[in-house]
């Protein structure tokens, strides 16, 4: 059982020890160090949290990130992870649970999927604006209706405002280090944000890949034990989250506001920082794929990234000029690497695995952000933008072959069709 | 806009998410037919349940109790005459094995079969017109010889009318019904009864009763064998004689004799101290006529001690209450008589013993003799019959022997006491029964086979669960003081119809299914159908059944069994899917076709609510009268 | 060459042999130095028990560009853990003709179960082959529903139905010989490279030596019929009649 890590005595000052492994957890990690492991995204979200020695691990299942859960509670049964595992009746206990570990200084790490996300949703605006950096591995499913397992980003993208750090994953490897990373990033005193580690379900949670096994020193080193500098704490009592007079509003606000764009140093920090520990370079926040000389670009995010570079091959080898620019974060949005990233580009398509009914481009979520971004560069792309794997289905090399297609056509006419297009419902 | 210039596959369409038809309906589990989980599928499968196994004529006793339950009194009365053409005999005289098989002893008592079939008996006698007359076929013309009008001579008739027969019965003495009425005192059978059921028995037509006709005097072996095909039913009616000092006295008589003598109607008397010799049921009828109408008492001395009685439990208890004494391991050593006339007996004490035949070999213990005074010594110690007019290889000991369907030789059948000895007037009935299945099968050139073996319905084999303990119904008796003094007083009395259907709703159903709809309640995936009434009252719908078995766990009566699905063997009958989720192609076209469907309907009712005209609700277009 | 394994099996009760069967051939692909993917269920609910569920393994010489299929789309090797299976769907969707390679668990004989397949479904086998896994596997428990599994191995190995890792060792039960049979049926894969995946080796030789098959690739008129005898001694010169054409169609390039 355990453990809110609280070393010495009742009185004084509080002093956060560092987090302690269990002898057979010590002997598992030792072993595995250096290893290659053939994981899922929810296996390697389970031992990224292993990694990161995780204080408080709060669970309700729902499909399909349940794996996650299911392969954290071995852990604490087979005593391989010391941590409070809680089963809540529901995902806004899930997250109030996790919010609470994390308010008395407890890395807390809680999750969900599909309409288990939006049921917490009360949750979210109160846990940023309390700066308890928790985390949150999401895998991706599509809200009901229709009973659906596959991944549709609207779930995690509904709670976009709400104050958190989101990104996504594109294999098991990176959700891995992704875990680690938001970690670091949250956890900074100069962030304290919540965070959200997406990956897809199915297309990563499970479909396995090679994921590579650090020593525990290694993350012990890049990910030092959590200190909340303001915890819920006897010795030292502190109020959170008190009701206040409206004219305390705006300031309150402005710093939350503050709180996500100082994020964006952190960030390119971190991911520095996470590359030098363990040799794995990835862009601070924009994959850019082939986008050096490229006419057009597909803007993306998550697993469907994997196809659409396999598709962008024989593009370029039939002489499209096509490039691909993935998100590895979307909050704080990265309106400049991205506007750096697709400088030259002259079309622009962005690729919605997600459902934002009735909105501007009468589409999907992505494209609104992706375009205001775009409306202050230099030059302005094209933009367009295209919905597809709704439901969780397939999106295969020849929708994204067909999503060029279009790309090509508005460059020779000079505009695009539409704002937003439906991949395989029309010519 | 978006959605300009995009087209959605028919194959593909599904308007409203969620809306589907359910999968209660028809509809619906063809778009869901998950039949193809199950391993196991249930099947009904009705097996015998233990009265009915249990009973000679092979009476459809579940089936009738239920028919009762229902207040369906002619489908009851209709259903037992399909086995047995005389249940008002029956429901007053059978030693009821059906109760003694009963699974419900197990649970609490067995049921008050024999009650509920004397009911239905009367019941069916009470009727203007017989039910059973417009259901036979035209006779065929061929008639068959019967000997004997007692119950397997008169079931053997029946069943052979049934199948298009007409039968002759040779009867001996003046009055049909051979022991029914010869054998059997009318305070268990009352005369009317028995001359009732055998009129509705000669009313069918093609049944014609010759009484006086004695075989071996009045008609002869060759005569018999002269019809195309001969029953031979003529019962046991010679009593047995018992070797001892001074037997032939005056009031000694047997009690065969005297209880036909009786039945006749024929002038007979009983002194007032009656020792009658014997252990089994002819005694204790005896004993019992014997008191009625002499009006003192009795004794039946027995070689059985009071275990081996061979008397029904019910009558045992109902002659004691009649003051009927039993003196049991006592043998007759010797009659005692003054001018020819009995006066006492001596007996002694003494055992049953068994020669090596089986048969009786009392064993006297010496010195224990003593004096009993009576006037009137009945002798009932078994009976034989007068054979000797048959060729001497068919007969034995006085019976006829026979192979294992009763078949003597050629044409010619054999059944009742005259072959298995003194034996019940349900297995009478039941001999009479097969005699004419196997007598239409032989005028028919099939083969004779033996009864296939039945599946009984063992008690454990029931969800007992379901059945909450319920006392039996036992029917009432008139006084004992009463019985006392007339030949004429029932001795049990009728259920009501109140009673009849009350007992007949504590039978257990055994294996068979009843309707009690347990299995249409607790299927969770509305598979257990009932619309149809096939195999039984349901159907199961195999395409949308997922094998769960709850609906066997929870038969009460044990009909429905699982049965592998791989033991079905029609290529046909195959819930196969296209794909793990869609039953075939265009599936959600379809589930899309059934959700405009709802649509319209809806937009059709807004539009025909909105052209009625304001409060009234009256329709918009008004009679052309009042437009003017 | 490419092949597409596709598993059929029942939710919960048999999830694990149909997960060992791809993650077996899958592994041994890899080793192999193909390329290879072994994918769980995602379409079929496979949390309900009893209801059809598959797991999929797909490999071959070059890389597989649309990884992200749910459903292996042209499956020529195809495995019913159990043979209900049979009667419950078309499990030969999309196969080529006279491609397929079907591997039925059961004890009943071939044609008896080949009775209840349209002939649409047979035109696509190239082989139909019954081996009687359960008879060949090292038995642990007499339950016929859950094959050699106890109730407790099936409680933590919900979790592995869920997406969680491996508990229990990969390649027991009525896996092992169905690895067998398909892996000497097939002949594609050498069966000391498969059976060095299998936790259960010995059970793995004894399916490999013992099924029986009905060749549909046979020359003339009626297929072929052989038993185990003609089956003891698999190996790839015995079994070259049996492998199917890859063909350009296995592409799964959906253009």
């Amino acid at each position: 059982m355990t453990t809110v890590h609280v070393d010495g005595a009742w009185a004084g000052e509080p002093n956060y020890g560092p987090g302690s492994r269990t002898p057979d957890g010590e002997q598992m990690l030792a072993g595995l160090a250096g290893t290659r492991k053939r994981l899922n995204g929810c296996a390697a979200a389970a031992y990224a949290a292993l990694y990161a020695n995780v204080d408080v691990i709060t669970a309700y299942p729902i499909r399909p990130y349940t794996a996650i859960m299911m392969n954290l509670s071995q852990f604490v049964a087979d005593g391989i992870l010391d941590a409070e595992y809680f089963v809540a009746d529901g995902e806004h206990a899930q997250l109030s649970a996790a919010f609470g570990a994390g308010s008395c200084g407890a890395r807390a790490f809680t999750g969900s999927s599909g309409v288990g996300v939006t049921y917490a949703y009360e949750m979210y605006s109160i846990i940023s604006g309390a700066r308890i950096p928790i985390q949150m591995s999401i895998a991706d499913r599509t809200l009901d209706p229709p009973g659906d397992f596959g991944s549709e980003h609207t779930d995690a993208l509904c709670t976009r405002d709400m104050g958190w750090l989101m990104g996504w994953a594109a294999t098991p490897q990176e959700v891995f280090d992704k875990t680690l990373i938001a970690y670091a990033i949250g956890e900074d005193p100069r962030v304290l944000l919540p965070q959200m580690v997406v990956q897809d379900g199915y297309f990563v949670s499970h479909i396995a890949g090679e994921v590579e096994m650090p020593a525990a020193g290694q993350v012990d080193a890049y990910l030092p034990p959590y200190r909340l500098p303001f915890p819920l704490d006897p010795r030292r009592p502190v109020s959170h989250g008190p009701q206040i007079h409206p004219s305390q509003g705006p300031p309150l606000q402005l710093e939350r506001a503050r709180a996500m764009e100082d994020a964006i140093p952190v960030i390119r920090e971190k991911t520095d920082e996470f590359a030098v520990a363990f040799g794995r370079h990835y862009p601070h926040f924009v994959e850019e794929y082939m986008l050096d000389d490229a006419d057009i670009a597909l803007v993306i995010s998550g697993g469907h990234s994997v196809t659409c570079r396999a598709a962008i091959r024989p593009l370029r080898e039939r002489g499209v000029k096509i490039g691909m620019a993935r998100l590895l974060w979307i909050r704080p949005f990265p309106s400049e690497d991205l506007r750096a990233a697709l400088r030259g580009v002259k079309a622009v398509g962005v690729v919605e695995t997600n459902l934002g009914l009735g909105g501007s481009t009468y589409g999907g979520i992505l494209a609104p952000d992706v375009t205001t971004a775009l409306y202050y560069a230099q030059t302005r792309p094209l933009v367009t933008s295209f919905m597809a794997g709704l439901g969780g289905e397939t999106v295969p090399a020849a929708e994204f072959e067909w999503m060029a297609g279009k790309l090509t056509q508005a460059l020779e006419q000079g505009h695009v069709e539409k704002a937003a297009h439906w991949v395989g419902f029309e010519e | 806009m978006s959605v300009r210039g995009t087209r959605i596959p028919p194959h593909l369409q599904l308007p409203i998410a969620g809306v589907t038809p359910p999968p209660t309906e028809k509809d619906g589990q063809r778009l869901f037919p998950t039949g193809n989980f199950r391993f196991y599928r249930p099947v009904y499968r009705d097996k015998t349940p233990p009265c009915n196994n249990a009973c000679p004529t092979g009476e459809q006793i579940q089936k009738y109790l239920d028919y009762v339950k229902h207040e369906r009194y002619l489908d009851g009365y209709v259903t037992i005459m399909q086995d047995n053409p005389m249940p008002s005999v029956t429901g007053r005289v059978c030693y009821h094995p059906c109760e003694t098989a009963c699974n419900r002893a197990a649970h609490d008592e067995p049921i008050g079969i024999r009650s509920v079939e004397r009911f239905l008996g009367d019941y069916g006698l009470a009727l203007p017109e017989d039910p059973i007359k417009g259901t036979l076929p035209p006779l065929n013309g061929t008639t068959v010889a019967i000997v004997g009008s007692g119950p397997a001579g008169l079931a053997c008739a029946y069943h052979l009318r049934r199948r298009g027969y007409s039968s002759v019965i040779f009867e001996a003495l003046e009055k049909p019904g051979g022991m029914l009425r010869a054998g059997i005192p009318a305070w268990h059978l009352p005369e009317q009864i028995l001359d009732a059921e055998i009129t509705k028995l000669t009313r069918l037509g093609g049944i014609d009763i010759r009484c006086g006709m004695r075989a071996g005097q009045d008609i002869s072996w060759g005569e018999l064998r002269s019809y195309p095909a001969t029953f031979l039913a003529l019962g046991q009616d010679v009593g047995r004689r018992l070797p001892v000092e001074g037997i032939e006295a005056r009031g000694v008589m047997g009690a065969l004799e005297f209880l036909r003598e009786a039945g006749l109607g024929r002038p007979i008397k009983a002194g007032r101290q009656v020792l009658v010799i014997g252990g089994g049921n002819t005694a204790s009828d005896a004993a019992r006529s014997a008191v009625r109408l002499g009006g003192g008492e009795a004794i039946i001395a027995s070689l059985e001690s009071a275990g081996e009685l061979l008397i029904v439990p019910e009558d045992l208890e109902q002659a004691r209450d009649e003051g009927v004494a039993f003196a049991p391991n006592t043998s007759l050593v010797k009659v005692l008589s003054r001018d020819g006339q009995v006066t006492g007996a001596v007996v002694c004490d003494a055992r049953l013993g068994k020669d090596a035949q089986g048969g009786v070999r009392p064993e006297l213990v010496p010195g224990t003799e003593r004096e009993v005074p009576c006037d009137t010594i009945l002798i009932a110690i078994g009976q034989v019959q007068q054979l000797d007019w048959l060729p001497d290889h068919l007969s034995e000991r006085g019976v006829i022997t026979a192979d294992q369907h009763g078949r003597v030789e050629g044409n010619v059948f054999v059944g009742g006491d005259v072959m298995r000895g003194p034996s019940m007037v349900v297995d009478a009935l039941g001999d009479g029964k097969r005699a004419a299945r196997d007598i239409d099968r032989v005028l028919t050139a099939q083969a004779l086979e033996p009864e296939p073996e039945p599946e009984v319905m063992p008690y454990e084999g029931l969800n007992a669960a379901y059945f909450r303990h319920a006392p039996r119904t036992e029917a009432l008796l008139t006084p004992a003081g009463e019985r006392r003094r007339s030949q004429k007083v029932e001795v049990t009395l009728a259920y009501s119809r109140e009673q009849a259907v009350a007992e007949s709703d504590r039978c257990m159903s055994c294996g068979v299914c009843n309707g009690c709809d347990n299995c249409y309640i607790v299927c969770p995936d509305v598979s257990v159908m009932r619309d149809t009434r096939e195999n039984g009252h349901y159907t199961i719908r195999t395409t949308y059944c997922k094998g769960c078995l709850v609906c066997v766990q929870e038969c009460p009566t044990g009909c429905l069994e699982k049965v592998p699905e791989m033991d079905f063997e029609d290529p046909a009958d195959v819930t196969r899917m296209e794909t793990a989720f869609a039953p075939y192609d265009g599936a959600h076209a379809e589930q899309s076709a059934f959700t405009r469907q709802l649509i319209e309907e809806t937009i059709a009712e807004y539009d025909a609510a909105r052209t009625a005209p304001a409060g009234n609700g009256k329709p918009a277009a008004q009679p052309n009268g009042d437009a003017g | 060459m490419y092949h597409e394994l596709t598993v059929w099996s029942r939710g919960i009760i048999m999830d694990k042999e149909a997960r060992d069967v791809s993650s077996c051939i899958a592994a041994a692909a890899r080793a192999l130095g193909y390329y290879a993917d072994n994918v769980s269920d995602y379409v079929d609910d496979p949390d309900r028990t009893n209801c059809l569920v598959r797991r999929y393994a797909r490999f071959g010489d070059s890389p597989i560009v649309d990884r992200f299929v749910y459903e292996n789309p042209h499956p020529d090797w195809v495995v019913l853990v159990e043979e209900t299976i049979i009667k419950a769907v078309n499990f030969l969707r999309g196969t080529p003709e006279r491609g397929g390679v079907v591997v039925v668990n059961s004890v009943r004989d071939p044609d008896y179960l080949l009775k209840f397949l349209p002939d649409e479904m047979k035109a696509k086998m190239a082989k139909f082959v019954v081996v009687d896994a359960v008879g060949l596997a090292e038995q642990r428990d007499r339950s016929p529903w859950m094959f050699v599994r106890n109730l407790s191995e099936l409680a933590l190995d919900r979790m592995s139905t869920e997406g969680a890792e491996e508990r229990l060792a990969i390649g027991m039960g009525i896996a092992a010989p169905l690895i067998g049979a398909l892996t000497a049926a097939t002949g594609e894969l050498p069966i000391d490279a498969v059976a060095d995946q299998v936790a259960d080796r010995d059970a793995m030789l004894r399916g490999a030596a013992k099924y029986a098959v009905v060749d549909f690739t046979a020359a003339a008129g009626e297929p072929a019929r052989a038993n185990g005898e003609q089956a003891e001694e698999p190996g790839p010169d015995g079994e070259a009649a049996s492998v199917p054409a890859t063909p350009a169609a296995h592409s799964t390039s959906a253009g």
